[in-house]
């Protein structure tokens, strides 16, 4: 066919009309922005569950150590604390296997309130699981266990994981270290335990293919699958399901001062940590171990703020690959000297931190507790209890991350007082530097909500000096 | 066959007895010839030569004029002095109208000769039709006819039909007549070339139906005789010479194809019994569709369009039919499938075609054309181009393989097609099935899905197959078309075709299951060519009525499965009115887009009251097409990578050989060659610029937009190709055949991808692996969410935010009744408010969330199908899911993360009790629905219900209704999202919605438009055919006048026949 007739064209103006557009196609292509679709996911810590979104439709949390019969080896108390100006409910429900009907109860908090539930109360079982559910945000949970005089306190879980790290297990002749994997979700979950050594890996047949039914907690004793190794590393993960990990240790005073310690897991290794509970005294050792669960040796850098407004020389520790590393930071550190401790990874070889406290004649009392730490940080820390009771003492701590001068101020919280909080005097707390807020001399009473508020982000934790020891972080509010 | 032993009702003859007599000539019945003729050629003589000559003692002869230009008396009366002669009246009466004003001026006869003008009979061939109507106690008796040309040639002895009217000689052609069908039989019927009948059944039946001229008058009236159990034979003693005059007479005269089809339907459409239509409108209707889309690229288009416009035409006009057959059926005496020995099987048809049997006109129209096609195809395969079209062909066939053999994947909007009546069921329903449901209208692709499931008899998974697989080569053909228009010469058009077919963009469309941008890919080229007809940019002018209305019809039809498509013309009218800029023809330009901007309007118009919904466009554009955040880097762009096809270096040999079209061309071409880069060059910035510029804006998705790219760069390539010198290779033989070797390279990668035989598709999906859902209904109803990222979601997704959007199925994984989902409305919301609740930690409820809704599964595919396209990763929505204490996690493929919803209950419950008490309008609905447990909740069945609450999971509105023991039940939100009925006493409930009746009136009201929008397109059409028909005429007359002054005196040396038989 032969070409129609029509307008003709000039080559060059057209050539050159072309090229100009590509030549703008082509700067537009280099500049404007890349669409990155930011899903808005909750940011929370690896280590220590936050506090809910004050805007959540409904808060769920899980308790997994603990147990509610008679006779048992870490009697569980739940601690709900109502972080809200109207009064809540609560409903705390006892999962104990999967062939049983979950025992329910709904209990009712009161506005700034605290509510403390026996589990055995609602059910009696040898391995419950514990689930907090609140049609609300602003509640936090903790769970008390106690053994004998024994007792320590820490926080509940607020979302289930494929993986669960500790890094300072202890299963040496007179210590038990049980794990409580808890499954509070309507299908089975498979679970492999493998454990990190000074030595290397180990993955006892034992340990390998655990299941954990629906609706159940399972404790698996791991003194007995292996022995006589402190400090040892722990990675739980689920080839099925998910579920939630927490670990106690319990000393029965035959290899060292007796006592009763709890920590849940992190969910993921990290490239920073701290911990804002170090405490020295006479008496009193203080081991912190880092667990490398990757395959790359690395160093550390660990930093030790202490409260007298100087530091510890940076030290660089080298943890293997698949391994840990220990830092007797009582050696550095004189006595009467609290203390907080940074620890800083590699981006592509994150760790696990946790500290180990213990405590012997002098010090009084005498004891065990263990922390992970945090990887969060916020201007607002809560507490759903300062002190386990109030025979004995508490402090908090703070630690200002933020690289400025902070105000720091203490708010506790009083059931159904229409002028709480009461605040304690607020301080001013450098940069980097840690403030402590004693407990007993603030008068602030074991049935009071605590929340921590600085003006800047901050590291908050708690150290229960007695009647039992215990360490912990609070609760961040993340925005 | 059984047929009656003799004529039921019938008075016969006395002469009717065993055994047949030599006919004395004293007691001959008598017989009268009726001979209709017009305007005959120098034939006539002979017919009447031959009926003088009969031996037969009492024959009459009457010929019936019927409107000849010039009275034949004259003739008559030299050739045969006895004969009579009866002017027609004025009109065109048609061969049986005048047959039968000729029968009845006679009195007394007992058998009546129906006879053309153009038979010359054998003396004895009278005696022996009378003889062997007694002998064989027929009614209708014909003779063997052969050619008068050369009578050793046989032409038919009697016919057969196929269950679709079809006629069917047996006769191969030019086979001789060599006493081989001699036998005296029964057929079907008999030619109305020669025809005996009883006067008594001529009169009883009414005589020939006159609206069944021309070609099927004689098949009528022995298919009625049939009916009425009289017997049919034909007597080879008895010979006739045909001479087959039809193609001979004037324009005006001479049958035409689309005539002749449309009484042959006509005729199958009166005889036939109700259940036989039920089985052959179906069959047929998908015949002659295969016939008009086999034909449909080649010069018999035409022919085949008449066969699938017979179809039509007649179905249209059911009412004049029904006068017919209310005739016809009355007289029915026996049962069709009496009458199937007598018909030839289904397979005769392509039997006779493969065989190259002499058939009815339709078959020896396909025969003429697939012999006309290999002799030409003689002469063009070794065209190399020709040799391509074939490959590409041929490869498109290999690539597509598996859709046909294991079916389509369900893969995005890909959905599996249910049924023809569950499709037309979601059409016509006032409740649109999407989402949480709305009383949107539903869109007409679901009409039109039905309508292709009907037509291939309820195979909507073949009907699917091929509008999918066909796509390619439609859109190929699209293209070629547009270069011709354009100035392409055949290398030019068949390398357009080709680059266009071969492009990544439509295996793109296959891979990902793009529905709607496939089907615009295919329209688009099309939507181009009326644009440019109607703008007339190589004629100015305006655009006629008929152009627009079928560019508002074609436009119609690709927004009704992709409503973006109307924008993607306007996008190419826009981009030669800035290319007018540098080139001129400014205002043909905007003639194209005016003229894209009402064929957008009628669009739009034909579309209500779908169109209705648009109004949700700007609150929801996902729901029409634009729902896609492109990330896309300009060198996949320019390649059309914008899936898993394309990738490499091939695709830059289509850019290059339409870079070459620019260096190429000259003249007019040049000015093509630059509009075609204008188009794509508006394409790449159509995707390009919002994704780098407003990245949160929502735009079609790049394959649709890019189809026009695609198109710009076909036709680039193929004007570079036609750009070569003639005769001589120089510089620009060189580049022209550079630019082949570009298409080659292209094409490489086209065949590379139809390695699989699925386009890169997924070899399963996720909706055929969740089928089992389906069979879990009896449970109770409930809903599938699906969650993740939109690329790799079923169907149309509704977006969350942060680029997260879910998808909602019915009872399962979802179909196609579900696409082009309705715009979401405020009770959609709480589903994207629950996921976005969860996915941000503030809720560990989802599953009671959710529960209202009746989401009884959530799954969250990472792949399109099991081993397809990744989207993107998604850690929060992985976690958030897995911290669901509600969702129990259930074994899938790895691609795909499926949870069951614990806290769910059936959508159709009514509960009792404390849990009675649902709130209607809460402050916060989702605290409300996470607070409460209904999981313990059967389903409610048709049976008598407890009192209590009924919950119903559609989305709240006014107009559902539940009814129980003859009383409306008190109707209120639940939970401000859904509906709950409260029920006091003891009763079946039915639940309901109002808008059926308002809903049908308007389906109604849209076919009536259809209707009419596609009678005036094709009175338009007819008023085009007719003025090409006027205007040969008025050549005729001119050059017969002209022939008439100079003193031509024999018709056939003039210049007159010449031009009609050419």
């Amino acid at each position: 066919m032969s070409p129609r007739r029509g307008p003709t064209v000039r080559r060059l103006p057209a050539l050159v009309a072309i090229l100009a557009v590509v030549a703008g196609l082509v700067a537009a292509s280099r500049a404007g922005h890349e669409f990155s679709p930011a899903v808005h996911a909750a940011s929370a810590p690896v280590s220590g569950p936050a506090a809910p979104p004050a805007d959540a439709v409904s808060s769920t949390w899980y308790c997994a150590e603990g147990t509610s019969n008679p006779g048992g080896r870490a009697d569980e108390t739940i601690i709900v604390a109502n972080l809200a100006r109207r009064a809540t409910t609560v409903t705390v429900t006892v999962l104990s296997g999967s062939g049983r009907t979950p025992a329910s109860r709904q209990e009712h908090v009161a506005a700034l309130g605290q509510r403390r539930v026996v589990v055995s109360s609602i059910r009696a079982a040898a391995e419950p699981g514990v689930i907090v559910e609140a049609l609300s945000g602003a509640v936090v949970v903790e769970h008390e266990l106690s053994r004998g005089s024994d007792s320590t306190v820490g926080p509940c879980a607020r979302q289930a994981s494929q993986s669960w790290y500790f890094a300072a297990g202890d299963t040496n002749f007179g210590m038990e270290d049980w794990l409580a994997l808890f499954n509070p979700f309507p299908d089975d979950a498979i679970v492999d335990v493998t454990f990190l050594t000074t030595d290397g890996v180990q993955s006892p047949e034992a340990s390998q293919a655990l299941v954990v039914p629906r609706h159940s907690r399972v404790s698996v004793p791991l003194h007995e699958i292996i022995r006589d190794q402190a400090p040892l590393g722990v990675l739980v993960h689920a080839r099925l399901g998910r579920l939630v990990a927490e670990q106690s240790l319990y000393s029965d005073g035959s290899n060292g001062p007796a006592g009763l310690a709890t920590a849940l897991g992190a969910t993921s290794p990290a490239t920073s940590w701290r911990v804002p509970t170090g405490d020295a005294e006479n008496g009193a050792t203080a081991t912190l171990t880092v667990a490398n669960f990757t395959t790359i040796n690395t160093h550390i850098t660990l930093g030790v703020t202490l409260d007298n407004n100087t530091s510890l020389p940076s030290q660089q520790v080298s943890v293997p690959s698949m391994t840990l590393s220990s830092v007797t930071l009582s050696q550095k550190v004189a006595p009467g000297t609290g203390y907080a401790v940074q620890v800083r990874a590699p981006r592509r070889s994150p760790v696990v931190v946790e500290l180990v406290e213990t405590w012997a004649a002098p010090a009084a009392p005498v004891g065990l507790a263990t922390t992970l730490g945090t990887t969060g940080e916020a201007s607002r820390w809560a507490f759903a209890t300062g002190r386990t009771d109030n025979s004995g003492d508490a402090q908090l701590a703070a630690v200002n991350v933020s690289g400025r001068p902070l105000t720091v101020e203490m708010l506790a919280y009083t059931p159904g007082d229409p002028n709480s909080p009461r605040s304690g005097p607020a301080q001013a707390v450098g940069a980097g530097k840690r403030a402590v807020f004693p407990l007993t001399t603030d008068g602030v009473d074991a049935s009071q909500v605590i929340v921590l508020q600085a003006d800047g982000p901050i590291v908050a934790g708690r150290e229960v000096l007695g009647p039992s020891r215990s360490l912990s972080v609070g609760f961040p509010e993340l925005p | 066959m059984s047929l009656p032993d003799d004529l039921d009702g019938l008075p016969l003859p006395p002469e009717f007895d065993e055994p047949p007599p030599e006919i004395a000539d004293d007691a001959a019945p008598p017989v009268v010839a009726v001979v209709v003729t017009r305007n005959p050629g120098p034939f006539l003589e002979a017919t009447l030569a031959g009926l003088g000559a009969q031996d037969y003692p009492d024959l009459s002869v009457l010929v019936v004029d019927a409107g000849s230009t010039v009275d034949p008396a004259p003739r008559v009366a030299a050739a045969l002095p006895d004969a009579f002669v009866h002017r027609g009246s004025s009109g065109r009466p048609g061969f049986g109208g005048a047959a039968n004003e000729g029968f009845e001026l006679v009195q007394g006869a007992t058998f009546f000769l129906a006879c053309h003008d153009d038979v010359a009979l054998a003396p004895d061939a009278v005696r022996i039709l009378v003889e062997e109507a007694y002998r064989s106690n027929a009614a209708i008796v014909g003779p063997k006819l052969v050619s008068a040309e050369d009578p050793e040639v046989l032409l038919e002895v009697g016919r057969s039909i196929d269950r679709l009217g079809g006629s069917h000689t047996g006769i191969e052609p030019g086979e001789l007549d060599q006493e081989q069908h001699d036998a005296v039989r029964d057929v079907f019927y008999v030619s109305s070339v020669a025809l005996l009948v009883r006067a008594d059944l001529f009169a009883q039946l009414g005589g020939f139906d006159a609206d069944t001229f021309p070609g099927s008058e004689d098949l009528d009236l022995c298919w009625r005789a049939r009916l009425a159990g009289a017997r049919i034979v034909v007597a080879p003693d008895a010979r006739g010479a045909h001479v087959e005059a039809a193609s001979e007479r004037q324009p005006g005269d001479a049958p035409t194809a689309r005539d002749v089809a449309r009484r042959r339907v006509r005729v199958v459409l009166t005889c036939y019994s109700l259940p036989s239509l039920v089985r052959a409108i179906p069959l047929g209707v998908a015949l002659a569709l295969l016939e008009a889309v086999l034909f449909a690229p080649t010069p018999r288009r035409r022919q085949a369009a008449a066969v699938l416009g017979a179809w039509r035409w007649n179905l249209l006009r059911l009412g004049r039919i029904r006068r017919a057959r209310r005739r016809a059926q009355a007289g029915r005496a026996i049962h069709d499938r009496d009458l199937r020995e007598l018909q030839v099987g289904a397979s005769a048809r392509v039997g006779a075609f493969l065989s190259q049997h002499h058939a009815d006109e339709r078959i020896e129209s396909l025969e003429d054309r697939v012999r006309d096609s290999i002799e030409s195809a003689g002469t063009t395969l070794v065209h190399p181009a020709s040799l391509a079209l074939i490959f590409f062909g041929i490869v498109v066939a290999l690539g597509s393989r598996d859709f046909f053999s294991s079916g389509v994947p369900a893969v995005g909007s890909f959905a599996m097609w249910p049924g023809v009546r569950a499709l037309a069921g979601a059409f016509t329903s006032p409740w649109r099935y999407t989402g949480l449901g709305s009383t949107a209208a539903a869109p007409p692709a679901l009409a039109l899905m039905a309508g292709l499931g009907t037509v291939l008899v309820g195979s909507v998974g073949l009907a699917q197959a091929l509008l999918v697989t066909l796509a390619i080569p439609v859109g190929a053909l699209g293209a070629l078309r547009v270069a011709r228009h354009v100035g392409a010469d055949r290398s030019g058009m068949i390398t357009a075709g080709l680059a266009y077919g071969i492009s990544a963009v439509a295996r793109n469309d296959l891979a990902t299951g793009q529905l709607g941008p496939l089907v615009l890919f295919a329209l688009l080229p099309f939507l181009v060519l009326l644009m440019l007809r109607a703008g007339r940019f190589e004629a100015p002018g305006s655009p006629g009525r008929r152009q627009l209305l079928g560019l508002a019809i074609v436009t119609a039809l690709a927004s009704a499965w992709f409503p973006p498509a109307a924008l993607v013309v306007v996008l190419a009218a826009l981009a030669w009115c800035v290319a007018a800029l540098f080139i001129g023809g400014g205002a043909a330009a905007l003639r194209g887009l005016g003229a894209t901007l009402i064929g957008a309007a009628g669009a739009a118009v034909l579309l209500i009251p779908w169109t209705g919904t648009a109004a949700h466009g700007l609150a929801d554009p996902g729901a029409f097409g634009f729902s896609v955040h492109p990330q896309i880097a300009l060198s996949q762009l320019v390649r059309f990578h914008t899936g898993p096809a394309g990738a490499g270096v091939a695709g830059y040999g289509l850019l290059a050989a339409a870079a070459l079209a620019l260096l190429l061309a000259t003249g007019p071409r040049l000015v093509w060659v630059v509009r075609a880069w204008a188009l794509t060059l508006a394409a790449w910035a159509a995707v390009l610029l919002p994704a780098r510029f407003a990245p949160g804006m929502a735009v079609p998705p790049p394959e649709a937009v890019l189809s026009l790219g695609a198109l710009g760069v076909a036709l680039a390539a193929g004007l570079a190709v036609t750009s070569r010198p003639p005769h001589r290779l120089g510089w620009r033989g060189i580049g022209a055949v550079a630019a082949i070797a570009g298409v080659m390279l292209g094409g490489l990668g086209f065949a590379a991808d139809a390695l699989d035989g699925r386009w890169l598709s997924p070899s399963d999906s996720w909706p055929s692996q969740l089928a089992f859902t389906r069979d879990l209904q009896y449970q109770g109803q409930f809903r599938v969410l699906w969650v993740g990222d939109p690329a790799v979601l079923p169907l149309e997704s509704a977006p969350v935010g942060g680029g997260l959007s879910y998808t909602l199925t019915r009872n399962g994984p979802g179909d196609a009744r579900e696409l082009l989902r309705a715009p979401l409305t405020h009770t959609d919301h709480a589903v994207s408010e629950a996921i976005t609740d969860a996915v941000a930690g503030r809720t560990a409820r989802l599953g009671r969330l959710l529960a209202p809704m009746g989401v009884r599964y959530i799954v969250f595919p990472q792949l399109d199908g099991p081993g397809g396209v990744a989207g993107r990763p998604l850690p929060a929505l992985d976690a958030a899911l897995r911290n669901q204490l509600d969702f129990a996690r259930l074994g899938s493929d790895p691609g795909l993360e499926l949870y069951q919803n614990e806290a769910w209950f059936p959508g159709r419950t009514v509960v009792a009790g404390r849990h009675g008490a649902i709130p209607a309008r809460p402050a916060d609905p989702a605290r409300a629905a996470a607070g409460t447990d209904l999981s313990a909740s059967g389903s409610l069945g048709s049976g008598p219900a407890s009192p209590g609450t009924v919950l119903w999971f559609e989305a709240y509105d006014p107009g559902w209704q539940a009814h129980a023991g003859g009383t409306t039940l008190t109707h209120q939100p639940a939970f401000g999202v859904t509906n709950q009925f409260r029920l006091s006493t003891r009763a079946a409930v039915t639940i309901s919605h109002t808008g059926q009746t308002r809903r049908y009136a308007l389906v109604g009201g849209e076919v009536l438009l259809w209707l009419l929008a596609l009678a005036w397109w094709a009175r338009g059409r007819r008023r085009s055919a007719a003025g090409e028909e006027r205007e040969a005429r008025r050549v005729a007359a001119r050059i017969a006048h002209e022939e008439r002054r100079r003193g031509f005196a024999d018709p056939l040396e003039s210049d007159v026949e010449f031009w009609e038989q050419g």
